[in-house]
This record gives C-alpha cells, structure tokens and sequence, in this order.
C-alpha cells in the first residue's frame, strides 16, 4: 500500500482528473471519493494510471444513466458562477472548460499531470499520432483565444 | 515549457483536496473493506441457507422420499393395471405360481390380506421400478378384476397406504422387503 503522502499526492491527481470531467468541484469529490472505493477492492497499491481509468468509467457510467446525467447538467451550469469568481485565472479555466472532453482530458494529462503521449494513448485507448495531434491543436486554440482575449 | 502550460499548470496545480475531504478519503479505506466483506459473507450464507432448505424439502428430507417413491410405485403399478394384460399362468395355488416364476428373488403371497380381495385367478412375470416383479391376477366376488403387484424393494421403507392415480385406487403396503400393490378402478368404490 502507497504510504500517505504517494498515496494522497495520487488522491489529488485524481481529483484534478475529476474536475476536467464533470468541470465542477463537488461532483468531482463524489467521482474521486466513488472511485476510490472502487479502488479498495483491489488488493493492491494504488496506482495512479488506475485510478484515472477507473475515475473515467465511474463518470461513464454516471453519463449513461439518464437521471444523474441530468443532475450532472444542472450542477455543472451553477459551477461557471461557483468556480469562475474564485478561480486565479477565470477566462483561462472558462476557455478550458468549454473544450471537447477529449481535448480537455489530453490537455490536463499531459500538462499538468506531466503523461507521456504513450502513456495517454495506453489510458485513452487512442492511437499515439492523435493524441499528439489533438494536444497540438487543443494549444493552438487556447493560445488564440487568448490572445484575443487581451486584444 | 511555455507560458500557456505554466499557466494551465499553475492553475489547475491549485486544485486540491481540502484536508476534511483527505481524511474522509483515507477513512473509508478502513471502513470499506470489511463492510463489503460482512455484505458477501451474508449472501453468501443466506444462499446457502436457501440452498439448504430447498435441499432438505426436495430431495434429501427421508419422509418426502419416502413418498415420492411410494407415488412412483403407485402410477407405476396404474399404468400396468389399466393395460389389462392376461395372466400367463392360470392357477389358484401360490406354490404353482412360486415354481413356475422361479427368477423371482422372493415368495409370492396371497396371504389373508389379499384373500379378502377376492380368489386369486393366475399370475405372470412384470417390472416394477425396474425390478422383477409377480403380476397377480385377483377377481373379486363380483367377478371384477384386480390386479396385485410383487416386488422386492431397492429401499428399506414400511408404508401402507392407498393413492389415487389415473383413475385408480392403489393399496400399497409391505411385508418384510416385499411391497405389495393392489389396483382396482375408482369408478368400482
């Protein structure tokens, strides 16, 4: 078993994962806290490539079931108001958050959580060429709206 | 790494658990495991329970088959009476019929029993639960007919009893290791 802090850096990640998908900070808490359980059955060290996949299906699986998917959508119109004011950088999370989950996913994998492009095809069950193509262009469009932003 | 990702790093760098949310975390790894384990334990004991009581009901209780058996011998011992298959043998001695069904493994009786079903007309080889059996033919005083089964059981039961089969009446009782069936046709009684 991770000791604490492996363990709770892991948590964390996951967290940060969690908020990509749902774009809101208590139904990303539900996912982590959903998957973690989930985890636990597995008697094994938590390792943080499973934790993202499992993360991942737990979402899919809440998506698929048309009633917390409708929850799901009514909360994740009221964080814009709860994550925008407090966030350091608003239009950059807004600009983020409004990207195709795809992007979003390869976008905060790679950046912030420091994957390799193999390492996200492995997870994301997508070729390595297009994971690459899709950072690349996911870049390009964050960086011009951006720019014309401050124009 | 450019501007754009220490940016994004930055902020999403930010986004942590609060520590109340760490601890309810790492809490429930305590109080998960053996909550998912009391939960398989008791399905698993209450399907073995189940298992049990349906087992013990339909199957393995003796006097439930006991009876089974009992019934078995009984539409058994009705489909061949309603055959109306004729004697082989035409003799009211019982020695007669033991010396001439001589690959039976026990006596033919026609005790006193039997006699007050009528007089005893012939008799012939059959099968009874794949058993060789002796086939008695009786008529009573009314010159019906009845037909009185033989056979050495497979089981160690005592039973006397009478079952309705296919319009039917058969008496069943044993005598030793030997179950004795009488049948007659309901519409007579």
């Amino acid at each position: 078993m991770n000791n604490s802090p492996e363990l709770e850096e892991i948590l964390n990640q996951g967290y940060r994962y969690a908020i990509v998908l749902t774009k809101n900070k208590d139904l990303a808490f539900d996912l982590v806290q959903d998957s973690y359980l989930k985890t636990l059955e597995v008697n094994a060290p938590l390792q943080l490539p499973y934790f993202i996949k499992v993360i991942k299906n737990k979402f899919l699986d809440a998506q698929r079931r048309k009633q917390v998917k409708k929850k799901w959508m009514e909360k994740s119109t009221v964080q814009l108001s709860v994550l925008q004011p407090n966030g350091v950088e608003p239009y950059l999370e807004k600009v983020i958050n409004e990207l195709p989950i795809k992007q979003r996913e390869i976008l905060i994998l790679s950046v912030v959580e420091g994957f390799t492009a193999q390492e996200i095809s492995d997870l994301m069950e997508i070729p390595r060429g297009t994971v690459l193509s899709i950072l690349k262009r996911t870049k390009d469009k964050l960086r011009t709206q951006l720019n014309e932003q401050k124009t | 790494m450019d501007q754009l990702e220490n940016r994004i790093k930055e902020l999403y760098g930010r986004k942590k658990l609060s520590d109340q949310q760490l601890k309810q975390l790492l809490n429930q790894k305590v109080s998960s495991r053996p909550q998912k384990k009391t939960l398989q334990l008791t399905v698993f004991a209450l399907a073995a329970s189940l298992m049990l009581v349906f087992g013990y009901y339909f199957g393995i209780h003796p006097e439930i088959q006991k009876n089974r058996i009992i019934k078995a011998y009984a539409e058994e011992v009705a489909y061949n009476h309603l055959k109306e298959s004729a004697p082989k043998i035409y003799t009211d001695q019982t020695s007669s019929l033991n010396e001439q069904l001589s690959k039976l493994n026990f006596e033919v009786t026609f005790d006193e029993r039997l006699q007050r079903y009528g007089n005893l007309i012939g008799g012939k080889y059959c099968h009874i639960d794949d058993q060789i059996a002796a086939q008695l033919r009786i008529e009573d005083k009314d010159s019906n007919p009845l037909t009185c089964y033989q056979f050495k059981q497979q089981y160690n039961h005592q039973f006397d009893q009478s079952i309705n089969t296919k319009g039917v009446t058969v008496h069943l009782w044993t005598k030793d290791e030997v179950v004795i069936a009488i049948a007659e046709t309901s519409s007579r009684e």
